[in-house]
């Protein structure tokens, strides 16, 4: 019975991505920190790089890494610039309640 | 005979989603870590529904252990992350769940990835993330619910969010899990591959030459000029000028670096150069925006600022 169990599919891999994907949404959803929205989105790519590996390792393929060093560099670009974004918010509110900015709506 | 056992999925797509709805943060909410252990038994739950029916499987390269750890560590940092109250402890939750998912990565025989997501991401990113944090913060010191942030301590519509994520869970794997292949067994080799391993090495003699020299196959003062993409045997000039050709071993592969390299430079070079236009991009734009609002001045502090006199 123990043999099945430490056979790792791609199945498993691509579970494990979709849930890190699913607690990211959840968190972006709930949270109103806009700091902690933006780490959430950070989840979302890992969860995404981790089911591009996994193909890849499962194709034998590298593209699948070399598609992650390109996601790796935007996500790096969108971090400075989120963060760049919310500093200058900070300033303006000195809150980092995303409720606050709700005004912009409409 | 399903592959998958949905009905198991389902069900641990409701507990999981029980689980995280309790592990929210909520004033006055005792059940947070209660929360995250029903939502890690139903990851568990879910793994144990994806045990392949085949018979006679033998188990793969990878340790079973070592992927159900770095699995169980990755969500186990991902909810606390996401459900704790203070963004700093919120950061470094996220920095374990990095570093479990390079770990993943080593599993999957993707190294470069792993250290390049532990030095990008946890070593450069999220520290940026810690400082503006700490440049930014209002939370006080004390770990006293009434003394957080309102915003920090109230999760915002936790039962819609929490039936959404899992919603759409439940939809990813019920489609993704339809038409099965019988073993997605991590494969040990396949012909794309073996011709994509082959066309690599030929892309790269002097690779070859160094791995024939410390297997002293070279003949001496003998320089490889074509390595021959499918016949696996390099032509080696000679000083005389002839050619000769010498059997390339077979333990001669291809790393992971090398590969990436390849086929970055390869296959992707356009993308590369964008790559480092959408940094120079975010770079001006992080100091642009960063950049406090200046109050107009007029002429005579101008010249003050060039050291004029006057």
């Amino acid at each position: 019975m123990m043999e099945p169990i430490s056979l790792i599919t791609l199945n498993h891999y691509l579970l494990l991505s979709a849930v890190l994907f699913v607690l990211g949404l959840i968190g972006f959803l709930t949270r109103r920190n806009l700091i902690i929205m933006f780490l959430c989105t950070e989840l979302m790519f890992q969860a995404a790089g981790l089911a591009m590996i996994a193909f890849g390792a499962y194709h034998l393929n590298p593209q699948g890494q070399v598609f992650l060093v390109f996601v790796l560099t935007v996500a790096a670009a969108e971090a400075a610039l989120a963060l760049a974004l919310v500093v200058a918010l900070y300033r303006r509110k000195n809150t980092l309640d995303a409720e606050e900015w709700s005004e912009l709506q409409g | 005979m399903p592959l998958v056992n949905m009905t198991i999925l389902y069900a641990a797509c409701v507990v999981g989603a029980v689980g995280v709805f309790l592990a929210l943060p909520r004033r006055g909410s005792r059940l947070a870590l209660l929360g995250s252990i029903i939502a890690g038994g139903a990851l568990g739950a879910a793994f144990l529904a994806l045990v392949p029916r085949a018979v006679g499987a033998e188990s793969g390269d990878v340790p079973g252990f070592m992927f159900y750890t770095m699995a169980f560590i990755a969500t186990g940092g991902a909810i606390r992350m996401i459900t704790h109250p203070r963004p700093v402890y919120a950061a470094l939750y996220f920095i374990l769940v990095v570093i479990a998912t390079a770990g993943l990565f080593l599993l999957l025989a993707a190294e470069f990835m792993a250290f390049a997501l532990v030095i990008v991401y946890a070593g450069a990113i999220l520290v940026t993330y810690l400082f503006v944090i700490m440049l930014a913060h209002e939370t006080p010191d004390e770990e006293d619910w009434s003394v957080l942030t309102e915003y920090d301590a109230n999760a915002r519509e936790p039962l819609a969010a929490c039936i959404a994520g899992f919603v759409l869970l439940a939809t990813l794997l019920g489609v993704g899990y339809r038409g099965l292949a019988p073993d997605a067994a991590p494969p040990t080799s396949s012909l794309a591959a073996i011709e994509r391993e082959h066309e690599d090495l030929a892309l790269m003699p002097m690779k070859v030459q160094r791995a024939l020299a410390d297997a002293d196959l070279l003949p001496e003062g003998g320089t490889v000029v074509v390595v021959d993409p499918v016949g696996q045997s390099a032509m080696i000039e000679l000083e005389t000028g002839a050619l000769q050709a010498v059997e390339i071993p077979d333990s001669l592969r291809v790393e992971n670096v090398e590969s990436i390299g390849l086929s970055l430079f390869n296959e992707f070079p356009v993308s590369l150069e964008l790559a480092g236009v959408i940094l120079f991009m975010a770079m001006l734009g992080a100091v642009v925006l960063a950049r406090k609002p200046r109050s107009p001045s007029p002429a005579g502090s101008t010249a003050e600022a060039l050291g004029e006199p006057g």
